[in-house]
């Protein structure tokens, strides 16, 4: 089994296998098909037809999923970088610290982050939607990248020193561009922990125009929507095609970041 | 000729410490906007009442919160339900994961496509996991319930998610359903890491499937068993986007979670003060498993 396989092992495992994903399929397929219930391809239809906001909804998933990344990317590989190899006090207390906050849930500071977005004039914002919850998303984008940038070694950082560029450029032109690895990692993972997320939006999205997927099917559930579950579903498909295409296309180049992208729950 | 090489080394070690500071001042600024303001306002404000309105009517109360904490019923509820849950879903997906990951390694055919199926829910948000399970529920069209109609098993018929005895159970499924998939792909990385020449040795010896996994494979995954058990309690402990959308904590609070507890008191009840000790408690137990991590990792990086 482990180092040869002999004939009747191969044909259990396979059979094994098989029971497993029909397991798997039964729930997917379930959804699939109840999403032509009743109306058939008209309940995709009637999803942008009937004055439901699902256009600005769609938009605002990309757009604060986007930000997100940017941000995340932005923010994270620049200290990354610095926590793997720039040499300052404190350099590794700090670090501690961010990685001790770093499985806290976002729900456990409801109450501040109410109280800040109230005082910055941010609830039902963008900036509401996109900087909480890309914050608590920081410090697994930090460990990812700091963990690569370790396996870097110095000695392009001395050769970079040598020919005279400060460590914006030794971060920009040298680390950064060898990171890229990791970094389609933490792209991927972010990118679809913001496009699924339920719990920002729900503290902080207040009017239908501020919704994101994950609440447009909490919005279609209600009755003002008429609650129809075949709407609901397709609702539901048309959020998980994204999702499962970029993980189809990124799934050759996500190693390590599986396992690291599951971290944050 | 030596003053000006030592103070141009000085100005190479201030640039390097200025350097320092100026990449991670984005992050320190997000997170003590966040993070460290929202710890010391939560820790603060556990010893308030306060409906979370007006600042005003804001009044101190010692103890209180923590004593009507530690009192209510629902506290112990919501700690046993996280057992519960932390309990069965670790084991579970420890199992399954492991399984699904040692009938993918001699890769035979189809083996990315099934890796894949596994891995999907995955990817896909806890509201389509939710809403889908909510729909293998349902009481009358759901499948469950359909089938065992169908089968004759009338008797066994639920309101799943409405049944006080059944409706924690389903949320564990929904959640090993959504997370088994990670597990496998932890358990693929530790496999790989032990040897071939300890396989074949064990092959040669004449040890057999269940004795190589045994001795070799289970004792060998040891890092990877940590990782996971971790990972589940961790994520125990903030379980909330599934339960909310399954159960909202009932029927009859039979669900509650801290996490649900927390929400409640905030959102619903506007009971900060006694929110912020329910935080307070749940911060805690997040940076001690967050310590013990990085612990095991110190140790396995040693090792």
């Amino acid at each position: 089994m482990f180092k040869s396989i002999s004939r009747k092992e191969r044909i259990i495992t396979q059979v094994l296998l098989i029971i497993i994903t029909a397991i798997y399929l039964i729930p997917m397929g379930f959804v699939i098909l109840s999403s032509f219930k009743v109306g058939g391809i008209k309940n995709y239809t009637y999803l942008f037809t009937s004055g439901f906001p699902i256009l600005r909804m769609i938009f605002n998933s990309v757009f604060v999923s986007i930000m997100q990344v940017l941000l995340i990317v932005g923010v994270s590989s620049p200290a990354a970088f610095a926590f793997s190899k720039i040499n300052f006090p404190g350099r590794d207390k700090i670090f501690l610290v961010i990685m001790l906050t770093m499985s806290i849930s976002l729900l456990c500071f409801i109450t501040p982050l109410f109280q800040t977005m109230k005082f910055l004039g941010w609830m039902n914002t963008y900036a509401a939607l996109i900087l909480p919850a890309a914050t608590f998303w920081l410090p697994i984008a930090i460990l990812i990248l700091k963990n690569y940038f370790d396996s870097l070694g110095n000695e392009l950082m001395e050769a970079t020193k040598i020919e005279g560029g400060g460590y914006i450029t030794i971060w920009y032109s040298v680390y950064a561009p060898l990171s890229k690895p990791a970094t389609v990692n933490v792209i991927v993972f972010a990118f679809i922990n913001s496009w699924n997320d339920y719990l920002n939006p729900l503290l902080f999205s207040r009017t239908e125009e501020m919704r994101t997927l994950p609440m447009a099917v909490i919005s279609l559930s209600s009755s003002i929507h008429g609650a129809r579950p075949e709407i609901i579903f397709a609702c539901l498909v048309i959020m998980a095609i994204p999702s499962i295409i970029i993980y189809l296309f990124f799934q050759k180049h996500l190693g390590e970041g599986m396992t690291s992208g599951a971290v944050k729950g | 000729m030596k003053k000006p090489k030592s103070g141009s080394l000085l100005r190479m070690k201030r640039a390097e410490v200025l350097s320092g500071y100026l990449f991670i001042t984005p992050i320190i600024i997000l997170l003590g906007l966040f993070v460290f303001y929202g710890l010391f306002y939560v820790f603060k404000l556990s010893f308030y009442k306060w409906d979370g309105f007006m600042p005003e009517t804001m009044v101190f109360r010692g103890l209180k919160n923590y004593s009507i904490l530690i009192k209510d019923p629902l506290s112990l509820k919501a700690i046993v339900n996280v057992v519960i849950f932390m309990l069965s879903t670790v084991t579970v997906q420890m199992f399954l994961g492991l399984c699904i990951a040692l009938l993918l390694r001699p890769k035979l055919l189809g083996h990315s496509f099934f890796k894949a199926i596994v891995y999907i829910p995955v990817t896909l948000s806890t509201v389509v996991i939710a809403r889908t399970f909510m729909g293998l529920y349902e009481p009358y069209f759901g499948i469950i319930n359909v089938f065992l109609r169908n089968m004759g098993l009338d008797s066994l018929t639920r309101v799943w998610l409405g049944d006080p005895k059944t409706a924690l159970w389903c949320i564990i499924i929904a959640n090993i359903f959504q997370w088994t998939g990670a597990q496998m792909v932890f358990y693929i990385a530790g496999l790989t890491t032990i040897s071939e020449d300890v396989f074949e040795a064990a092959q040669i010896d004449g040890a057999g499937f269940w004795k190589t996994l045994k001795s070799i494979v289970w004792p060998g995954l040891w890092s990877t068993h940590t990782t996971v058990i971790v990972l589940g309690i961790v994520g125990a402990i903030k379980t909330f986007d599934i339960v909310w959308l399954l159960t909202q904590g009932g029927p009859g609070n039979s669900t509650q979670f801290p996490a649900t507890m927390l929400y409640q008191a905030v959102a619903q009840n506007s009971q900060a003060g006694y929110g912020a000790a329910i935080s307070v408690f749940m911060i805690v137990i997040s940076v001690l498993l967050s310590a013990l991590q990085i612990s095991f990792n110190k140790k396995k990086q040693e090792a």
